[in-house]
Parts: C-alpha cells; structure tokens; sequence
C-alpha cells in the first residue's frame, strides 16, 4: 500500500510536541521493535531540554519544518494541542513522512475534514491516529460478539466515561472552545466515542445535554444515541467527579440473549441460554488474560499496553508499508459524531448526522 | 538480619497501604464497597485502628505513598503497634493530583510548607550546588530533589527501605537513562539511612539493564501472578530473571481477593518470591 522502507536503513522518529503525551511516546519508541527517537520538536527549546535530560540522546528542534529537513524522519509523532494538529499533520504529508496523530484528529470538522482529504489524496506514507481504545482486544472482542449475534438483537446500551480532573475552574487551552473544540467530550470522551464506533458503526442521530460545572466549556454531558439498525444508547461524560483518579471508559450492552459489560480491565458476558462458543450465564475476561498484551508498559493501571500497542503498530506500519490499525477515515467519523453532539449542545434539538455517503 | 527478614513480618508479605490512601480519592477502587472502605480509611482515627490491628496480625512492614492522612494516622514518632514504614517515592499521581489543582508551582509549594522550614533549610544548604541543573529542568535533578523533599516526611519514622515508583523506574528503562537510578539511589543515602529498592511494571526488562549498566538495587517490587499476568515481557523471563536476582522480590498481586493459600505461597517462594504486597479488602476493616 504505502512504500517500504528497509530496517537498516532506518532514520528513527521525530516526536513534536512533549507534554506528558509526548514523553509517553518518546518512552515508547525506545521500547518497540524499530523504534528509535531521532528528534524533539517542541516551540519551548526547555521543554527540549528537560525531555533529553530524561535520557534521549536526540536533536531538538523548535518547528517541524526544520527538523524534517534536518533529520528526514521516518515518522512524525504529533501530541500537541489539537488546534495546532491540522498545520503538523499537512507539514508531514506535504514531505512525505509517515504520521502519527494524537486524538482527537482536530479542534474542527472542518479541520479534521481537510486533514482526510489530504490524506486520501496526497499521503505516500503511512497516516495513524492516537485513538489507543482502537488496539485494546477486550473492545474488539465486545464488537466481534455485537457483530456476530452473541447477545441475539442488540437492543441498547448504557456507556459512560469518568474522570476526577476538574474541580475548580481551569485556564489553559484545554479548557477554550477555540482551542480545544469543547471540553470534556472531545478531550476525553472521544475514546469513548471512538468505542462506540467500534461497537454499533455510524449512528443516525444524538440529543445532547451538556453543562459547565466549574468552566465555560462543558465539565458533563450526556447523549441518547440513535442507529439505524434501531439500537440506542446513552452516553454520559464528566470529568468533575470524584473516584477516578484514572480515566474509566464502561459499556454495558443488551441484547435478546444477553447481555455484555466491557470496560478497560474486564469484559463480562452473561447469555440466558449456551451459544455455540459461550456457555449459558457468567463469563469473564480480564485484560492481563487476554492477547495481545505489551512487552513494556508503563501504566498498566490505565491502557499501559494499548498505548504500547499503538505506537508498535505505527512503527510496524511505517516499516512495512502497510495501513495502521486506526487511520484518518475512523478518526473523521469520530470529529464527525462529536461535531454534530456539539451542535445537539448548543441547540438544543437533536441532530442528524449525514449518512457516510454525505446525504442528510 | 537480611532485608527480607526484616520487613516481612510472619509470612515475608508486606502491608499494600498505597493501594488505598495516597494514591488518589479511591481511584483505584473498582467497587463501590471498596470504595466505601478507603473513604473510611480516609479519616486518620481509623487508618490508625486498621494498621494496628495489621500490626497485631502479624503485619511488620507497609508500603505507603506519601499522604496527609497517612502521616497524621501515624503521629509524630515511629511506634510500635504499627508497622514499619516503606515508603514508595515519588507519590506521582498525589503530585499530578495537587498540581491539577494549585498548578505545579501550588503543588510544589504545598509539599515544601508540609515538611517544614527546618527540613526546607537544611536540604536548601545541600541543595546550593544543584541550583542551576534546577534552573535549566534537568530531570534526575528534579527528581532527586523531588524524592528528597517526601522523604523529608518520611524520616522521622526511619525506613529502612525505600522504593522508586514504578513509572519512574520504567521510565529510565525506556529512555536508557542509569541516570535516573542513581539520582534516587542517591537522594535516598542523602535523606535517610534506608536501603534503594526498584519498584517495577517490567522486572525482566529492568534485570536485563541493571545488569548491563553495572548498577544494583537493594529489592525489588513488581507484578507476580502464578499464571503470568501483569508480567513482563513475559512470565518466562521474569522466572528467568528471579532465578539470577540477588535481592529480596515482592510480588504484587493486584485485585487480589484473598493472601496465597498454602500451595501458592510455596510455589510464589520456590520462584524466588520474599512475599507478596497484601492487599485484599478484607485488609481494610478495624477488626
């Protein structure tokens, strides 16, 4: 698909943008298979310097043109703010250099819109975005029990994210409408939506709700989500609540024949009469159980492997020219549901998303 | 008196109190009656009634995090109707917690008024050469200071073992970074009289790099499950590594409902295992 590049020939990868999202990327490149950090990008040249005292023995760099020039990367890694995602993104697919781009694709649909253009058009590399839910096996394994009728009709679902972050009200960009296209859906409730994407496809409709609790953007939201296949669900969002120190993502499905709870550590399924590859009640699988695990992690307390995994299969993508596991098309359908749950926000109504051929 | 002898109390286990206070407002719990018991444990009266009654059990030693509570359950000096403190530093996650809060600098200054104008001075008077890699961000520096700076809390009750958190030690396994092992190996002989022990997300991995830095380590703690899980980079290598360890191992066995019944413990010991962190919720009642 994309042109192979011979390991030994191998210039390593560029990492732009070293907030914490960045230093895990930089960790995670020294671990995977191929992986190398060959240089930091960040506007603040301390930044630079407080990363590579970490141990990165690498160049740095204050804008990205300069460091492609300078290095020729094999891969750009972009975990800056996303208002700042579309210009990196098209730098890197203008000169040809594999990308990897932090979730959410972008602040806009109208961004993350012309990032997937110029992807389709233009890029001769590999393109992956930073949606690690994407490379976690107990999510797969729920859709793959969706699609295959293990719980019979799917008839809806109850999905929720929480986080213990906000209590006060926040400054930074994370916390603007301009720079981050919202608050706590699109910062972190995105993974989760990007889960439902996974598990149900394209929805036809959302009704939303959302406040500021402590902020002008919203700290709480929640959803009713329509499909066409008839299920719904609902969707709930909050990072002003205590008990989670980390980050939950929590589903619980239901169907005819059963029912099933996924989460980032378990999933269970409970089926009201034995199927073919099920037994009839109760089963578990807990994520330390279930393929495939990281070779290195760092918090496996919160996606320690998935964020392994990603990063094994970016570099993996870009040595063998092959698409990554979560490219720009799932990342737009994602911008797509978060802008039209933005606009339910703001008007008040329920919104229609356009059908994936653009039709209303 | 080896390490392990030590601290391990009847059974070679120790106490996982950081798995309950420190670590966050329960947000490890993944129940709501957990979360119940560590909102309880959250009042200082009654963290003190559970560890005595640990202490009484046979419980010589714990793992703690640094935390208001904790100190405040403990009193001012060590005392012998509770267990011995082993201090895993730094608390991270109390730290990000602070500073979502306050901001970094907040969070920073919160720490300093905690340990006190005393302890604040004197490591200011050590600290006079490392002003200016503090200046430009150097990260073993931060950290050392860091370290040194929880430490300063946990001093009066005389440790004799410390660990790194496990993200840091694992962080200087990803960045190739022996550096960052010897700042804390440092920062702990600077502060206290306690040995340097690793804790670890990756223990084969960690083996592999001591050996190949020429570095060593006092213990270690890391996940130990019989079937592997939470092992890496896998079961294998981390038997493998046991086999070649010189220094006290403690497995941690998160989730864990109950302590190793008989056959376990054997095969945990005959993997080289001290003991195991305990940590099951039936640890955490007054009784």
């Amino acid at each position: 698909m994309y042109d192979e590049k011979p390991a030994q020939q191998a210039a390593g990868f560029a990492v732009a943008g070293l907030g914490k999202m960045g230093i895990m990327h930089s960790a995670m490149l020294g671990m995977v298979p191929g992986g190398r950090v060959a240089a930091l990008v960040d506007a603040n040249q301390k930044v630079c310097e407080h990363v590579r005292s970490m141990g990165i023995d690498a160049p740095t760099f204050d804008n990205l043109e300069a460091c492609i020039d300078a290095v020729r990367p094999e891969g750009v890694v972009i975990a800056t703010p996303q208002f700042t995602h579309r210009a990196l993104f098209e730098t890197c697919v203008e000169r040809e250099v594999a990308v990897f781009c932090e979730k959410p694709l972008a602040n806009t649909l109208e961004d993350a819109r012309a990032m997937a253009r110029l992807a389709a058009e233009k890029a001769s590399k590999p393109v992956a975005v930073g949606f690690m839910l994407g490379h976690h096996p107990l999510f797969a394994q729920a859709a793959g029990m969706i699609a295959d009728g293990v719980l019979g009709d799917v008839k809806s679902f109850k999905a929720s994210c929480r986080l213990s972050q906000v209590f006060s009200p926040k400054s930074g960009w994370t916390f603007t409408r301009d720079q981050a296209g919202g608050g706590v859906l699109i910062n972190s409730g995105c993974h989760l939506v990007y889960v439902l994407t996974m598990l149900f496809g394209r929805p036809r409709a959302v009704c939303v709700r959302g406040s500021g609790v402590h902020n002008e953007v919203e700290d709480s939201m929640a959803a009713l989500i329509d499909y066409p296949s008839g299920v719904w669900g609902m969707l709930e969002v909050n990072w002003s609540v205590p008990g989670h120190d980390l980050q939950t993502h929590d589903v619980e499905v239901v169907g005819t024949t059963g029912t099933l709870e996924v989460s980032n550590e378990t999933l269970r399924l409970w089926l009201s009469h034995k199927s073919s590859k099920y037994r009839a009640g109760w089963s578990l699988w807990p994520r330390t159980e279930v393929d495939p695990r990281a070779d290195f992690s760092l918090s496996p307390d919160y996606c320690g492997d998935e964020f392994y995994l990603e990063i094994r299969d970016f570099v993996d993508a870009v040595r063998h020219g092959r698409a990554p596991k979560v490219g720009v098309d799932q990342a737009l359908l994602v911008q797509e549901i978060l802008d039209a749950m933005y606009r339910s926000m703001s008007d008040g109504r329920p919104i229609e998303l356009a059908a994936e051929n653009g039709t209303p | 008196m080896s390490l392990a002898d030590q601290l391990g109390g009847t059974e070679g286990d120790l106490l996982g109190v950081y798995r309950v206070i420190g670590s966050g407002s329960g947000g490890t719990a993944s129940s709501s009656a957990l979360r119940d018991q560590i909102l309880r444990l959250s009042q200082p009266r009654v963290l003190r009634q559970c560890l005595e009654c640990r202490c009484a059990e046979g419980f010589g030693s714990m793992l703690a995090l640094s935390d208001a509570v904790l100190f405040e359950a403990l009193g001012r000096r060590p005392a012998p109707s509770m267990p011995r403190m082993v201090p895993i530093a730094p608390n991270l996650r109390g730290f990000m917690r602070e500073a979502v809060e306050h901001g970094m600098v907040g969070a920073g200054l919160r720490r300093a008024w905690r340990v006190g104008p005393v302890a604040l001075a004197g490591m200011g008077v050590r600290g006079l050469g490392r002003i200016a890699p503090l200046a430009r961000r150097d990260f073993p520096t931060m950290l050392s200071a860091f370290i040194e700076l929880e430490l300063a809390d946990f001093k009066r009750y005389d440790p004799p073992l410390v660990f790194l958190q496990a993200q840091i030690t694992d962080l200087a396994l990803a960045m190739r970074s022996p550096m960052i092992l010897e700042s804390f190996s440092q920062a702990v002989a600077r502060r206290t009289g306690a040995a340097a022990g690793l804790a670890t997300y990756n223990f084969g991995h960690l083996m592999g790099s001591l050996k190949a830095w020429g570095l060593e380590t006092a213990a270690i703690l890391t996940p130990w499950e019989p079937g592997g899980g939470g092992m890496r980079p896998s079961h294998e290598a981390c038997l493998k590594a046991a086999r070649h360890c010189q220094v006290p191992i403690w497995g941690e066995r998160k989730g864990s409902l109950c302590g190793p019944d008989p056959p376990l413990r054997a095969a945990l010991t005959k993997m080289g295992l001290a003991g195991v962190v305990r940590e099951e919720p039936a640890l955490w009642s007054t009784e």
